[in-house]
């Protein structure tokens, strides 16, 4: 056996991305351009909808660079942005759903690792860069097919639409909304390696359950110490502060998507061909 | 090159298992026939050499190397054509680019010579090919990888009888003391010609791990009507133009192996199967 590494060799990590785009171009294809063009038509569908703002019976109300459907702009973006973000985490693993898939991608010569960078590479970074693209270019083909319907009609500054919508702290805030799009990925791509078919669906009904559960426990205890004890805790005099509690979640969130892409790794590691889970 | 140690295995904690304290030890080169009844686990067996399944205990290593640690370096020399398999929706020949460069020893024109045998084109559609023809094009792709050990399950199902006769004159040309073929069948009469060892299993034990040559010096096989050489047989099944039946090979005689009336003996009476090759100058009780 030759000396290169069993567990890492960047050869085999790029003949493996090759192999992975090359059998699955079809699919791959249809979700970026699902991804690059439902927002842009969602956008353009509510601006057109929504055209009656820009009446020049109104103009006093606005700012000369204010327009009034930064919002639903902004809204589709982000909202676009989270829908894509669960997808693609849930189609990580999706080369494990059958038998048949799982036989090509575990007799395929590279690593566990590798397979996993690939994959990895493919879904959050390719879901990354589509989307920085999707958003530019929704704002863009909007303000260029409807700008003529008004001066009010604007481009959406990019944090807008992805996070700034805290004033106080205008980039902590676009963090947060990031840090929460990185989880929501994490998350899924979790639920991708637990249960490769249907994935989305199944990962989307665990969540909700365990937030029922962890909601329903943390109500009921809140509820009991303020009942029994008169006060529901302890009060953290640091946790007063906006940005404090801020940076606790960016930085919760941020350990809890690691967290969860090492588990995912871990879990591969143990998959088999024939799934006796 | 393959040592499989007390190997255990089961699909579920509430079924039996399927291996139980197996071991075996197959050499570097040669066609093996692995032969068994049906669940008795022989695609298991072949999936847990191949590292795509996890033993309960034991181990299965290939030149000293656990093959559940899926080293890329491992699973490049082994080529698994399973029973049931799907391709990409993509061409042969982009399916070629992109699974080529993980072998080495890959041969294209290996390759073409044996789509031409099988009566298949080099830009053929994957996506497009039945059950025959996609086993055809998956043979010729692992034939020409170049693999040390090609591992097969049940290789002839949905072939042709003409595919079946090439790829009979496939691994004949491919066979070597150098490469190692594992072939699960149920199709003995596809295949007795091909096999130099004959492996037969049931879950607990290997009850029969001989080449062809070490059993067709210790048996014989014909066919009769002959009562007296029914009745003073090892063992024989009848059938149509008479019994097949198989003999002691007292005289060293050489005569063609038929594994059918060998597989059933083996199943019928394994401790007489024990003692003819572990303890061939202990005859007299058989």
């Amino acid at each position: 056996m030759k000396h290169s590494s069993q567990t890492f060799n960047f050869h085999r990590l790029t003949l493996f991305l090759k192999c992975y785009i090359g059998e699955n171009k079809r699919n791959l294809l249809i979700f970026a351009t699902l991804m690059l063009t439902l927002p842009t038509l969602l956008v353009c569908i509510g601006t057109w909808l929504g055209q009656d703002v820009y009446d020049i019976q109104y103009p006093s109300y606005y700012d000369s660079d204010y327009d009034p459907q930064h919002w639903m702009v902004a809204f589709v973006c982000f909202s676009q942005a989270y829908l894509f973000a669960m997808t693609a985490g849930s189609r990580v693993f999706s080369a494990l759903s059958t038998k048949h898939s799982r036989l090509n991608f575990f007799t395929t010569p590279a690593s566990t690792l590798e397979k996993y960078i690939a994959l990895t590479i493919v879904y959050v970074a390719g879901y990354a860069l589509l989307m920085f693209i999707s958003v530019n270019m929704a704002n863009i083909i909007r303000v260029g097919l409807f700008g003529h319907m008004s001066n009010n009609l604007l481009m959406v500054p990019f944090p807008e639409m992805m996070g700034r919508v805290n004033y106080s702290f205008p980039y902590r805030s676009m963090v947060l909304i990031w840090s929460t799009f990185a989880v929501s990925i994490s998350i899924f791509t979790v639920g991708s390696v637990l249960w490769p078919h249907n994935s989305f669906i199944k990962t989307l009904v665990a969540i909700i359950a365990l937030s029922i559960i962890i909601g329903s426990l943390t109500t009921s205890s809140i509820v009991y110490k303020a009942v029994t004890l008169g006060s529901v805790g302890p009060r953290f005099e640091w946790m007063d502060s906006e940005r404090a509690i801020m940076n606790l979640v960016i930085i919760g969130n941020f350990i809890s998507s690691i967290a969860c892409m090492v588990f995912a790794y871990f879990r591969l590691k143990e998959w088999e061909v024939i799934s006796r889970w | 090159m393959i040592d499989i140690k007390n190997l255990s295995f089961n699909y579920s904690r509430k079924k039996a298992l399927v291996l139980d304290d197996f071991s075996l030890s197959i050499g570097n080169g040669g066609v093996y026939g692995l032969l068994g009844p049906n669940g008795v686990g022989k695609s298991t067996l072949l999936y847990l050499i191949s590292g795509l399944l996890t033993p309960l205990k034991g181990s299965c290593l290939i030149n000293g190397i656990n093959s559940r640690l899926r080293y890329p370096d491992s699973i490049r020399r082994i080529f698994l054509v399973p029973e049931e398999f799907e391709f990409p929706a993509i061409s042969l020949q982009k399916y070629v680019e992109i699974h080529a460069p993980f072998y080495p020893d890959f041969d294209y024109d290996d390759m073409k010579h044996s789509l031409s045998l099988f009566g298949l084109e080099d830009n053929i559609n994957l996506g497009a090919l039945s059950m025959g023809q996609r086993k055809k094009a998956m043979m010729a792709f692992a034939l020409a990888c170049n693999t040390p050990i090609v591992l097969m399950d049940e290789p002839t199902n949905g072939l042709d009888i003409p595919g079946k006769a090439m790829f009979r004159r496939l691994i004949a040309e491919k066979a070597s003391a150098e490469r190692l073929f594992i072939i699960s069948t149920h199709q003995v009469r596809d295949l007795d010609s091909l096999l130099d060892h004959i492996i037969i299993m049931n879950q607990q034990q290997v009850l029969l791990n001989a080449s062809t040559e070490e059993i067709q010096k210790r048996v014989i096989f014909e066919i009769t009507n002959d009562p007296e050489v029914i009745n003073s047989a090892l063992h024989s099944l009848p059938g149509i133009g008479g019994t097949s039946v198989m003999l002691q090979n007292k005289y060293d005689e050489d005569t063609r192996l038929n594994l059918e009336i060998l597989f059933d003996f083996a199943f019928a009476n394994p401790q007489k199967l024990s003692t003819l090759f572990n303890n061939p100058t202990n005859t007299e009780e058989l």
